[in-house]
């Protein structure tokens, strides 16, 4: 008759189910691992894009801002501007009234006026000296 | 107080007509500098553009024309070249270099024999290749320095004075009836011109002032003989006809500030003739004083701000 097994083996089943157990958890924590950085890999061009189009939209908002204060300023320039024609537009319209004036004065003036004949031009009878004269040129 | 030196002149010969330097305000000493630098000058100029001269750079050319043979030119002739090109452009081609060969047809003294030439000269510009990097030029026809040639001595010989440091306070140059002002005259003021009467009066027509520039006339007073055909012809060609031009036309004088460009204006206006002179000379700006064939004399309003005198002040 056989003899029993001792309770022995026990500990070591156990402790070889333990070391099984674990190594499939390294192996599975592994695994993980690797999708994690293979997934973020993946990612990192559209976070790249994501980057882009924020610095894009704060230019594009300064741009905003910029074009926003030169469109006030321009149009503080057309407010003055506006009224400086005005000023100019009364100003033509006061000219007027006293060319109108001065039309009604002058309509009773005399259309010409003799003044005694005088000489137009100082007449040199001779030629003035020259230094020089200049004329047909070519083989004599 | 030292005395300021007189105006002192020089006179001679070149280019076939009278030549004449006036300075003011240098010493006898370096007025006769100046004159050795004009005449100096001068003959290289004429070793370079004479037509009369067999070895000048312009015969050798000539002599070489619609063979396509490219030929070395020194400075002086590549900028007779490029300017009468230049003028013949801006003239619309009253200005023609090329007329050189109806000049002789109709009988002028001929300079250095030249090849056959062309029964038509043709309105287009192709007569003149160039390759300035090697300062080579080709012609197709023989052409002439006439007509810009002597303003362009007149150019190059004050350059020379100038850079010798010779102008002094004032320099007047004469070359046959074209001429060249700096500076101020003798007594101060400004130069004063006198246009030959073309009919050969002693008193001048006008007389004119000039601060600083040139003066040049285009007359038909000298140069004028009878053809072999019997006609009494002269040396202004028009080179749309092959024939003398400027009808109704005795003189053109003109006042630009560069005598080439003088030369060539007073010739380009002669050859309008008096039907559009007038509009032709206004519509470019010039100063220009000319005289028809009854012997009235007629000018610009740019002329009129710089004549001093005229015939009808006489008349008054």
């Amino acid at each position: 008759m056989a003899a029993p097994r001792p309770l022995l083996h026990l500990p070591i089943y156990a402790a070889a189910c333990t070391g099984l157990y674990a190594g499939s958890l390294a192996l599975v924590t592994m695994l993980q691992a690797q999708h994690n950085a293979a997934l973020t890999l993946d990612q990192t061009p559209l976070i790249d894009a994501v980057s882009r189009a924020q610095a894009e939209r704060v230019a594009a908002e300064d741009a905003v801002r910029s074009a926003s204060g030169a469109l006030g300023a321009a149009s503080d320039h057309y407010a003055s501007a506006t009224a400086l024609s005005a000023q100019v537009d009364e100003a033509m319209a006061a000219f007027a009234r006293q060319v109108a004036q001065v039309t009604g004065v002058a309509a009773h003036l005399p259309s010409s006026v003799k003044l005694p004949t005088a000489p137009g031009t100082v007449a040199h009878v001779t030629a003035p000296a020259t230094q020089a004269t200049t004329g047909a040129s070519g083989k004599p | 107080m030292s005395r300021r030196p007189p105006a002192i002149s020089f006179a001679g010969r070149a280019m076939g007509s009278p030549l004449r330097l006036t300075t003011v305000g240098l010493g006898r000493a370096d007025a006769r500098r100046a004159w050795q630098a004009v005449t100096s000058d001068i003959e290289l100029t004429e070793q370079s553009l004479s037509r009369w001269r067999a070895d000048s750079a312009l015969s050798r050319l000539n002599m070489t024309a619609g063979s396509g043979e490219w030929v070395p030119a020194d400075a002086r002739l590549l900028a007779l070249l490029v300017a009468s090109w230049r003028a013949q452009r801006m003239s619309g081609g009253r200005f023609d270099p090329r007329v050189v060969g109806r000049l002789e047809a109709l009988g002028e003294e001929a300079g250095v024999a030249l090849p056959p030439l062309p029964d038509e000269l043709g309105s287009d510009r192709s007569w003149l290749a160039c390759d300035p990097r090697r300062r080579l030029v080709r012609v197709s026809t023989p052409v002439d320095s006439g007509g810009i040639g002597k303003g362009l001595a007149l150019r190059w010989a004050a350059t020379s004075v100038r850079r010798a440091g010779l102008l002094g306070s004032g320099l007047l140059l004469e070359a046959g009836g074209d001429l060249l002002v700096r500076g101020v005259p003798d007594g101060g003021g400004t130069w004063q011109i006198g246009i030959e009467d073309p009919a050969g009066g002693d008193e001048p027509l006008a007389v004119i002032s000039v601060a600083r520039g040139a003066v040049a006339t285009s007359s038909t007073a000298v140069r004028q003989w009878t053809s072999p055909d019997g006609d009494r012809v002269h040396h202004l060609i028009d080179p749309s006809t092959g024939q003398p031009g400027g009808d109704g036309l005795q003189a053109v004088t003109v006042a630009a500030p560069d005598p080439a460009w003088a030369e060539v204006w007073s010739k380009t206006l002669f050859l309008a003739g008096t039907r559009t002179i007038g509009g032709e000379a206004r519509r470019r700006g010039l100063a220009a004083w000319w005289v028809e064939a009854d012997g009235s004399l007629h000018l610009t309003p740019a002329a009129r701000q710089q004549t001093a005198w005229t015939v009808a002040n006489r008349a008054a």
